[in-house]
Protein backbone atom coordinates (compact mmCIF):
# COMPACT_ATOMS: atom_id res chain seq x y z
CA UNK A 1 0.00 0.00 0.00
CA UNK A 2 1.63 3.28 -0.78
CA UNK A 3 2.12 6.30 1.55
CA UNK A 4 -0.75 8.06 2.38
CA UNK A 5 -1.49 11.41 4.15
CA UNK A 6 -3.07 11.94 7.43
CA UNK A 7 -3.90 14.86 9.79
CA UNK A 8 -2.87 15.20 13.15
CA UNK A 9 -4.84 17.68 15.42
CA UNK A 10 -4.23 18.60 18.53
CA UNK A 11 -7.28 19.87 20.87
CA UNK A 12 -5.37 23.54 21.24
CA UNK A 13 -2.72 23.68 18.97
CA UNK A 14 -2.68 24.09 14.73
CA UNK A 15 -3.21 20.38 12.58
CA UNK A 16 -0.43 18.73 11.10
CA UNK A 17 -0.21 16.39 8.23
CA UNK A 18 2.11 13.29 7.86
CA UNK A 19 2.66 11.29 5.39
CA UNK A 20 3.38 7.08 6.41
CA UNK A 21 2.16 3.78 4.66
CA UNK A 22 -0.48 2.43 6.93
CA UNK A 23 0.56 -1.07 6.83
CA UNK A 24 4.06 -1.00 7.93
CA UNK A 25 3.56 1.75 10.31
CA UNK A 26 2.46 1.01 14.04
CA UNK A 27 1.43 3.78 16.35
CA UNK A 28 4.01 3.53 18.42
CA UNK A 29 6.01 4.48 15.03
CA UNK A 30 3.64 7.21 14.46
CA UNK A 31 4.31 8.78 17.67
CA UNK A 32 8.08 8.82 17.11
CA UNK A 33 6.76 10.86 14.39
CA UNK A 34 4.76 13.16 15.81
CA UNK A 35 7.07 13.85 18.83
CA UNK A 36 9.57 14.93 16.11
CA UNK A 37 6.93 17.20 14.41
CA UNK A 38 5.15 18.68 17.56
CA UNK A 39 7.56 18.65 20.65
CA UNK A 40 5.42 16.16 22.52
CA UNK A 41 7.03 13.48 24.07
CA UNK A 42 6.10 10.17 22.78
CA UNK A 43 4.78 8.65 26.30
CA UNK A 44 2.24 11.72 26.51
CA UNK A 45 0.70 11.64 23.35
CA UNK A 46 -2.24 9.71 23.19
CA UNK A 47 -3.73 9.48 19.87
CA UNK A 48 -7.60 9.03 19.08
CA UNK A 49 -8.98 7.97 15.72
CA UNK A 50 -12.73 6.94 15.16
CA UNK A 51 -13.74 7.00 18.54
CA UNK A 52 -10.83 4.38 19.69
CA UNK A 53 -7.70 5.31 21.65
CA UNK A 54 -4.96 3.71 19.27
CA UNK A 55 -2.96 1.23 20.82
CA UNK A 56 0.93 1.10 20.07
CA UNK A 57 1.85 -1.79 18.64
CA UNK A 58 -1.29 -2.35 16.84
CA UNK A 59 -0.29 -1.13 12.66
CA UNK A 60 -2.03 1.83 11.30
CA UNK A 61 -4.05 -0.22 8.66
CA UNK A 62 -5.80 -2.38 11.42
CA UNK A 63 -7.56 1.09 12.43
CA UNK A 64 -8.53 1.30 8.50
CA UNK A 65 -7.22 4.78 8.68
CA UNK A 66 -7.04 6.53 5.16
CA UNK A 67 -5.88 9.58 2.68
CA UNK A 68 -6.74 12.48 4.59
CA UNK A 69 -8.42 11.20 7.69
CA UNK A 70 -7.85 13.10 10.85
CA UNK A 71 -6.33 11.94 13.82
CA UNK A 72 -6.76 13.77 17.02
CA UNK A 73 -4.01 14.06 19.51
CA UNK A 74 -4.41 14.57 23.18
CA UNK A 75 -1.20 15.39 25.54
CA UNK A 76 -1.54 13.56 28.57
CA UNK A 77 0.80 13.76 32.18
CA UNK A 78 0.50 9.89 32.53
CA UNK A 79 1.61 7.50 30.57
CA UNK A 80 -0.77 6.03 27.59
CA UNK A 81 -3.62 5.23 29.16
CA UNK A 82 -5.23 2.25 27.01
CA UNK A 83 -8.09 0.40 28.28
CA UNK A 84 -5.38 -2.03 29.95
CA UNK A 85 -6.64 -2.07 33.48
CA UNK A 86 -3.10 -2.43 35.21
CA UNK A 87 -1.93 1.60 33.86
CA UNK A 88 -2.40 3.70 37.18
CA UNK A 89 -1.95 7.50 36.78
CA UNK A 90 1.95 7.70 37.89
CA UNK A 91 3.12 10.22 36.15
CA UNK A 92 6.33 9.16 35.01
CA UNK A 93 7.51 12.08 33.03
CA UNK A 94 10.85 13.63 35.21
CA UNK A 95 9.81 16.61 34.00
CA UNK A 96 11.19 20.10 34.45
CA UNK A 97 7.71 21.60 35.60
CA UNK A 98 4.82 20.21 37.43
CA UNK A 99 3.06 17.59 35.39
CA UNK A 100 -0.26 18.51 35.34
CA UNK A 101 -1.99 16.05 38.30
CA UNK A 102 -3.41 12.93 36.67
CA UNK A 103 -6.16 13.11 39.56
CA UNK A 104 -6.44 16.03 41.14
CA UNK A 105 -8.44 15.36 44.22
CA UNK A 106 -11.84 16.68 44.28
CA UNK A 107 -11.22 18.52 47.27
CA UNK A 108 -7.31 19.93 47.11
CA UNK A 109 -8.69 20.99 43.59
CA UNK A 110 -11.62 22.79 45.26
CA UNK A 111 -10.12 24.37 47.92
CA UNK A 112 -7.48 25.39 45.52
CA UNK A 113 -9.50 27.32 43.00
CA UNK A 114 -11.16 28.93 45.67
CA UNK A 115 -9.82 29.74 48.82
CA UNK A 116 -6.01 29.94 47.42
CA UNK A 117 -6.97 30.20 43.68
CA UNK A 118 -9.45 32.65 43.68
CA UNK A 119 -10.57 35.82 45.19
CA UNK A 120 -7.29 36.67 47.33
CA UNK A 121 -5.42 36.00 44.00
CA UNK A 122 -7.59 38.78 42.46
CA UNK A 123 -6.87 40.89 45.71
CA UNK A 124 -2.63 40.66 45.17
CA UNK A 125 -2.97 42.11 41.50
CA UNK A 126 -2.03 45.37 39.97
CA UNK A 127 -4.77 47.58 38.60
CA UNK A 128 -7.07 45.78 36.76
CA UNK A 129 -8.68 46.74 33.18
CA UNK A 130 -12.48 46.60 33.55
CA UNK A 131 -12.69 45.58 29.82
CA UNK A 132 -10.64 42.38 30.87
CA UNK A 133 -12.34 42.32 34.11
CA UNK A 134 -16.08 41.75 32.74
CA UNK A 135 -14.85 39.27 30.33
CA UNK A 136 -13.39 36.95 33.04
CA UNK A 137 -16.64 37.91 35.14
CA UNK A 138 -19.06 36.50 31.72
CA UNK A 139 -16.91 33.53 31.77
CA UNK A 140 -18.95 30.67 32.63
CA UNK A 141 -16.54 29.02 34.23
CA UNK A 142 -15.57 31.51 36.71
CA UNK A 143 -18.57 32.23 37.54
CA UNK A 144 -18.84 29.16 38.31
CA UNK A 145 -16.36 29.17 40.53
CA UNK A 146 -16.91 32.38 42.05
CA UNK A 147 -20.79 30.94 42.85
CA UNK A 148 -19.48 27.35 44.32
CA UNK A 149 -16.97 29.34 46.53
CA UNK A 150 -19.39 31.91 47.71
CA UNK A 151 -21.56 28.78 48.27
CA UNK A 152 -19.12 27.58 50.88
CA UNK A 153 -19.36 29.26 54.06
CA UNK A 154 -16.34 27.64 55.61
CA UNK A 155 -14.27 28.70 52.02
CA UNK A 156 -15.81 32.35 53.00
CA UNK A 157 -14.33 32.58 56.02
CA UNK A 158 -10.72 31.41 55.19
CA UNK A 159 -10.80 33.66 52.18
CA UNK A 160 -11.80 36.49 54.68
CA UNK A 161 -9.37 35.92 57.36
CA UNK A 162 -6.77 34.81 54.98
CA UNK A 163 -7.12 39.05 53.51
CA UNK A 164 -6.69 41.33 56.33
CA UNK A 165 -8.22 43.86 54.11
CA UNK A 166 -11.60 41.79 54.25
CA UNK A 167 -11.02 40.98 57.57
CA UNK A 168 -11.78 44.39 58.91
CA UNK A 169 -14.66 44.97 56.74
CA UNK A 170 -16.42 41.66 58.45
CA UNK A 171 -18.63 43.73 60.38
CA UNK A 172 -21.32 41.70 62.00
CA UNK A 173 -23.74 42.90 58.89
CA UNK A 174 -21.61 42.41 56.33
CA UNK A 175 -21.59 38.27 57.53
CA UNK A 176 -25.05 38.74 57.05
CA UNK A 177 -25.31 39.63 53.83
CA UNK A 178 -22.09 37.14 52.85
CA UNK A 179 -24.83 34.32 54.05
CA UNK A 180 -27.49 35.66 51.96
CA UNK A 181 -27.27 33.74 48.97
CA UNK A 182 -29.26 36.28 46.79
CA UNK A 183 -27.43 39.07 48.02
CA UNK A 184 -24.29 37.60 46.72
CA UNK A 185 -25.97 36.92 43.28
CA UNK A 186 -26.89 40.53 43.01
CA UNK A 187 -23.39 41.44 44.01
CA UNK A 188 -21.22 38.79 41.82
CA UNK A 189 -23.91 39.61 38.76
CA UNK A 190 -21.73 40.77 35.60
CA UNK A 191 -23.64 43.46 35.03
CA UNK A 192 -23.77 44.84 38.38
CA UNK A 193 -19.76 44.64 38.66
CA UNK A 194 -19.28 46.25 35.70
CA UNK A 195 -21.28 49.11 36.69
CA UNK A 196 -19.60 49.49 39.61
CA UNK A 197 -16.50 49.57 37.79
CA UNK A 198 -17.61 52.44 35.18
CA UNK A 199 -18.33 54.19 38.24
CA UNK A 200 -15.12 53.68 39.68
CA UNK A 201 -13.56 54.76 36.82
CA UNK A 202 -15.81 58.15 37.04
CA UNK A 203 -14.79 58.22 40.38
CA UNK A 204 -11.05 57.91 39.80
CA UNK A 205 -11.31 60.91 37.46
CA UNK A 206 -9.80 58.64 34.65
CA UNK A 207 -13.25 59.99 32.49
CA UNK A 208 -14.87 62.01 34.59
CA UNK A 209 -16.39 65.25 32.42
CA UNK A 210 -15.71 63.14 29.22
CA UNK A 211 -19.39 61.58 29.37
CA UNK A 212 -19.06 58.81 27.70
CA UNK A 213 -19.42 55.22 28.66
CA UNK A 214 -18.62 55.98 32.02
CA UNK A 215 -21.78 57.93 32.50
CA UNK A 216 -23.15 55.79 35.30
CA UNK A 217 -26.96 55.73 33.51
CA UNK A 218 -28.98 53.39 35.79
CA UNK A 219 -26.05 51.85 37.25
CA UNK A 220 -28.00 49.36 39.87
CA UNK A 221 -27.25 49.55 43.31
CA UNK A 222 -27.67 45.78 44.85
CA UNK A 223 -28.17 47.65 48.24
CA UNK A 224 -30.77 49.74 47.63
CA UNK A 225 -32.72 46.84 45.34
CA UNK A 226 -32.52 43.88 48.42
CA UNK A 227 -34.15 45.47 51.00
CA UNK A 228 -33.65 42.06 52.86
CA UNK A 229 -30.24 41.86 53.01
CA UNK A 230 -29.32 45.31 53.76
CA UNK A 231 -29.75 46.46 57.34
CA UNK A 232 -31.31 49.70 58.40
CA UNK A 233 -28.01 52.06 58.76
CA UNK A 234 -26.82 50.83 55.18
CA UNK A 235 -29.91 52.03 53.32
CA UNK A 236 -27.78 53.54 50.68
CA UNK A 237 -30.23 55.66 47.82
CA UNK A 238 -31.13 53.90 45.18
CA UNK A 239 -29.91 55.50 42.21
CA UNK A 240 -26.62 56.99 41.41
CA UNK A 241 -25.97 60.30 39.14
CA UNK A 242 -22.52 61.32 38.65
CA UNK A 243 -22.73 64.26 40.44
CA UNK A 244 -23.62 62.03 43.92
CA UNK A 245 -20.21 61.63 44.29
CA UNK A 246 -20.62 60.65 48.16
CA UNK A 247 -23.41 58.43 47.19
CA UNK A 248 -21.25 56.50 44.73
CA UNK A 249 -18.46 56.31 47.14
CA UNK A 250 -20.38 54.45 49.75
CA UNK A 251 -21.77 52.22 47.36
CA UNK A 252 -17.83 51.12 46.31
CA UNK A 253 -17.03 50.73 50.07
CA UNK A 254 -19.93 48.84 50.26
CA UNK A 255 -19.04 46.27 47.73
CA UNK A 256 -16.28 44.24 48.99
CA UNK A 257 -15.62 42.49 45.88
CA UNK A 258 -15.10 45.71 44.26
CA UNK A 259 -12.15 46.82 46.69
CA UNK A 260 -10.73 43.44 46.36
CA UNK A 261 -10.81 43.30 42.30
CA UNK A 262 -8.86 46.56 42.59
CA UNK A 263 -6.95 47.44 46.12
CA UNK A 264 -4.97 50.13 44.70
CA UNK A 265 -7.35 52.37 43.96
CA UNK A 266 -9.57 52.27 47.29
CA UNK A 267 -6.36 52.64 49.12
CA UNK A 268 -3.93 55.20 49.00
CA UNK A 269 -1.81 55.15 45.66
CA UNK A 270 0.15 52.32 46.24
CA UNK A 271 2.44 51.86 43.35
CA UNK A 272 1.03 48.76 41.81
CA UNK A 273 3.23 46.01 41.71
CA UNK A 274 4.82 44.91 38.34
CA UNK A 275 6.15 42.22 37.50
CA UNK A 276 9.54 41.41 36.99
CA UNK A 277 11.44 42.40 34.04
CA UNK A 278 14.82 42.96 34.93
CA UNK A 279 15.62 39.80 35.24
CA UNK A 280 14.58 38.39 31.85
CA UNK A 281 17.37 36.15 30.90
CA UNK A 282 16.12 33.51 33.65
CA UNK A 283 14.18 30.53 32.33
CA UNK A 284 10.49 31.32 32.26
CA UNK A 285 9.64 29.06 34.90
CA UNK A 286 12.20 30.59 37.39
CA UNK A 287 10.39 34.07 36.52
CA UNK A 288 7.00 33.32 36.76
CA UNK A 289 7.21 30.98 39.35
CA UNK A 290 4.42 32.85 41.34
CA UNK A 291 2.11 33.32 38.16
CA UNK A 292 2.53 29.96 38.01
CA UNK A 293 1.52 28.86 40.94
CA UNK A 294 -1.25 31.01 40.65
CA UNK A 295 -2.52 29.50 37.50
CA UNK A 296 -2.00 26.03 39.23
CA UNK A 297 -3.95 26.66 42.15
CA UNK A 298 -6.78 28.04 39.55
CA UNK A 299 -7.15 24.91 38.03
CA UNK A 300 -4.83 25.91 34.94
CA UNK A 301 -2.59 22.56 35.02
CA UNK A 302 -1.34 22.66 31.86
CA UNK A 303 2.48 24.09 32.32
CA UNK A 304 3.83 24.64 29.35
CA UNK A 305 0.55 26.53 27.98
CA UNK A 306 0.74 28.34 31.38
CA UNK A 307 4.01 29.58 30.40
CA UNK A 308 2.89 30.51 26.93
CA UNK A 309 0.31 32.66 28.25
CA UNK A 310 3.02 34.40 30.26
CA UNK A 311 5.26 35.14 28.25
CA UNK A 312 2.79 36.38 26.35
CA UNK A 313 1.17 38.28 28.16
CA UNK A 314 4.29 39.30 30.23
CA UNK A 315 4.12 38.13 33.35
CA UNK A 316 0.62 39.97 33.41
CA UNK A 317 -1.67 37.22 35.48
CA UNK A 318 -4.68 38.67 34.15
CA UNK A 319 -3.95 38.95 30.67
CA UNK A 320 -2.18 35.17 30.92
CA UNK A 321 -5.99 34.26 32.22
CA UNK A 322 -7.56 36.13 29.43
CA UNK A 323 -5.57 34.32 27.10
CA UNK A 324 -6.30 30.48 28.65
CA UNK A 325 -9.53 31.33 28.65
CA UNK A 326 -10.14 32.52 24.88
CA UNK A 327 -7.26 29.82 23.55
CA UNK A 328 -8.85 26.46 25.15
CA UNK B 1 -38.64 18.46 3.17
CA UNK B 2 -37.56 14.94 2.56
CA UNK B 3 -36.16 12.67 5.10
CA UNK B 4 -32.71 11.84 4.78
CA UNK B 5 -32.62 7.98 4.89
CA UNK B 6 -30.60 6.21 7.60
CA UNK B 7 -27.84 5.46 5.54
CA UNK B 8 -26.87 8.32 3.65
CA UNK B 9 -27.31 9.69 7.73
CA UNK B 10 -24.85 7.12 8.99
CA UNK B 11 -22.44 7.27 6.02
CA UNK B 12 -22.45 11.84 6.60
CA UNK B 13 -21.63 10.88 10.08
CA UNK B 14 -19.10 8.38 9.64
CA UNK B 15 -17.07 10.76 7.24
CA UNK B 16 -17.09 13.33 9.79
CA UNK B 17 -15.72 10.71 12.28
CA UNK B 18 -13.18 10.00 10.20
CA UNK B 19 -11.93 13.63 8.96
CA UNK B 20 -12.33 14.98 12.37
CA UNK B 21 -14.82 17.80 12.17
CA UNK B 22 -15.05 19.13 15.27
CA UNK B 23 -12.86 20.22 18.17
CA UNK B 24 -11.43 17.12 19.27
CA UNK B 25 -13.03 16.35 22.16
CA UNK B 26 -15.35 13.70 21.06
CA UNK B 27 -14.68 11.53 18.63
CA UNK B 28 -16.41 8.55 16.86
CA UNK B 29 -16.39 5.96 14.07
CA UNK B 30 -17.30 2.71 12.93
CA UNK B 31 -16.54 -0.09 15.40
CA UNK B 32 -16.27 -2.58 12.26
CA UNK B 33 -15.16 -1.57 8.84
CA UNK B 34 -16.85 -4.17 7.23
CA UNK B 35 -20.15 -3.37 9.22
CA UNK B 36 -21.95 -2.66 6.33
CA UNK B 37 -25.40 -2.05 8.47
CA UNK B 38 -23.37 0.57 10.05
CA UNK B 39 -24.86 -0.27 13.80
CA UNK B 40 -22.12 -0.49 15.78
CA UNK B 41 -20.12 2.37 16.62
CA UNK B 42 -17.11 3.41 18.94
CA UNK B 43 -16.99 6.39 20.37
CA UNK B 44 -14.51 8.43 22.90
CA UNK B 45 -14.95 11.70 25.04
CA UNK B 46 -11.79 13.38 25.98
CA UNK B 47 -12.85 14.44 29.93
CA UNK B 48 -12.99 18.53 29.90
CA UNK B 49 -10.86 20.36 31.80
CA UNK B 50 -11.53 21.64 35.57
CA UNK B 51 -13.29 18.23 36.58
CA UNK B 52 -12.03 15.06 37.74
CA UNK B 53 -12.52 14.13 34.20
CA UNK B 54 -9.50 15.84 32.93
CA UNK B 55 -7.02 14.29 30.93
CA UNK B 56 -8.77 11.26 31.06
CA UNK B 57 -10.38 9.30 27.33
CA UNK B 58 -13.40 7.31 27.77
CA UNK B 59 -14.36 4.69 25.30
CA UNK B 60 -18.25 3.97 24.43
CA UNK B 61 -19.78 1.84 22.63
CA UNK B 62 -22.75 3.14 20.45
CA UNK B 63 -25.66 1.31 18.86
CA UNK B 64 -27.70 2.45 15.76
CA UNK B 65 -30.17 0.51 14.97
CA UNK B 66 -33.12 0.05 12.10
CA UNK B 67 -34.93 2.84 13.50
CA UNK B 68 -31.93 5.38 13.93
CA UNK B 69 -32.45 8.50 13.33
CA UNK B 70 -35.82 8.53 14.34
CA UNK B 71 -35.22 6.87 17.43
CA UNK B 72 -32.16 7.75 19.36
CA UNK B 73 -28.90 5.08 19.56
CA UNK B 74 -28.24 3.00 22.67
CA UNK B 75 -24.73 4.24 24.41
CA UNK B 76 -22.90 2.05 26.36
CA UNK B 77 -19.66 3.71 28.66
CA UNK B 78 -16.76 0.80 28.24
CA UNK B 79 -14.79 2.84 30.46
CA UNK B 80 -15.81 3.09 34.25
CA UNK B 81 -17.42 6.43 34.75
CA UNK B 82 -19.20 7.36 37.89
CA UNK B 83 -22.43 9.91 36.46
CA UNK B 84 -25.91 10.06 37.30
CA UNK B 85 -26.99 9.38 33.76
CA UNK B 86 -24.67 6.12 33.61
CA UNK B 87 -25.59 2.83 35.15
CA UNK B 88 -23.07 1.32 37.79
CA UNK B 89 -23.17 -1.96 36.64
CA UNK B 90 -23.81 -1.88 33.12
CA UNK B 91 -22.40 1.75 31.93
CA UNK B 92 -25.13 1.60 30.04
CA UNK B 93 -26.59 5.71 29.72
CA UNK B 94 -30.48 5.62 31.00
CA UNK B 95 -32.09 7.23 27.81
CA UNK B 96 -34.70 9.29 30.48
CA UNK B 97 -31.53 10.98 32.22
CA UNK B 98 -30.07 12.19 29.19
CA UNK B 99 -31.68 14.67 28.13
CA UNK B 100 -30.91 14.33 23.88
CA UNK B 101 -31.89 11.03 24.30
CA UNK B 102 -35.21 11.79 26.14
CA UNK B 103 -36.12 14.34 23.60
CA UNK B 104 -34.78 12.86 20.54
CA UNK B 105 -35.20 14.66 17.57
CA UNK B 106 -34.38 13.15 14.13
CA UNK B 107 -31.69 15.99 13.53
CA UNK B 108 -29.49 14.80 16.72
CA UNK B 109 -26.71 12.78 15.90
CA UNK B 110 -24.26 11.08 17.68
CA UNK B 111 -21.86 14.19 17.99
CA UNK B 112 -24.72 15.97 19.84
CA UNK B 113 -25.26 12.58 22.10
CA UNK B 114 -21.48 12.68 22.78
CA UNK B 115 -21.31 16.47 22.99
CA UNK B 116 -23.85 16.33 26.05
CA UNK B 117 -22.63 13.60 27.67
CA UNK B 118 -19.47 15.68 28.01
CA UNK B 119 -21.39 18.68 29.06
CA UNK B 120 -22.68 15.95 31.69
CA UNK B 121 -19.12 15.10 32.74
CA UNK B 122 -18.47 19.35 33.23
CA UNK B 123 -21.66 19.92 34.71
CA UNK B 124 -21.15 21.61 38.80
CA UNK B 125 -22.86 19.18 40.26
CA UNK B 126 -20.86 16.24 38.55
CA UNK B 127 -17.40 17.28 37.70
CA UNK B 128 -16.31 16.70 41.30
CA UNK B 129 -17.70 13.07 41.48
CA UNK B 130 -15.40 10.69 42.44
CA UNK B 131 -14.42 8.76 39.58
CA UNK B 132 -13.06 4.99 39.22
CA UNK B 133 -9.61 4.29 38.38
CA UNK B 134 -8.21 5.32 34.81
CA UNK B 135 -8.46 2.66 32.66
CA UNK B 136 -10.84 0.77 34.83
CA UNK B 137 -14.12 -1.26 32.57
CA UNK B 138 -17.17 -2.03 32.89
Amino acid sequence: MPEISVNIKSSNESAFSVSLNPDATTVQQLKELIASKADIPVERQRLIYSGRVLKDAETLSGYKLSEGHTIHLVKGSAPTSSTTPSTTTVPTTAATSPPADPMPNPFAAGAGAGAAGGLPNLAGLPSMDPNRLSSLLENPMVQQTMQQMLSNPQMLEMMMSSNSEMANMMTPQMRQVFQNPEAMRTLLDPNVMRGMMALQGALSGQSTGTGNTSEPTGIYNPWADNPSSTTENRSAPSTTSPEDVSSAAAALQNNPFLGLLNPQSLGAGNPPTTTPSAESQEPPEVRFQTQLRQLNEMGFYDAARNIRALLATGGDINAALEFLFSNP
Amino acid sequence: MAKIPRSFRLLEELEKGEKGIGDGSCSYGLANGEDHSLSTWNGTILGPPNSYHENRIYSLMIHCDENYPDAPPRIRFISRINLPCVNPETGIVDPRKLACLAHWKRNYTMETVLVELRREMASPSNRKLHQPPEGSTF
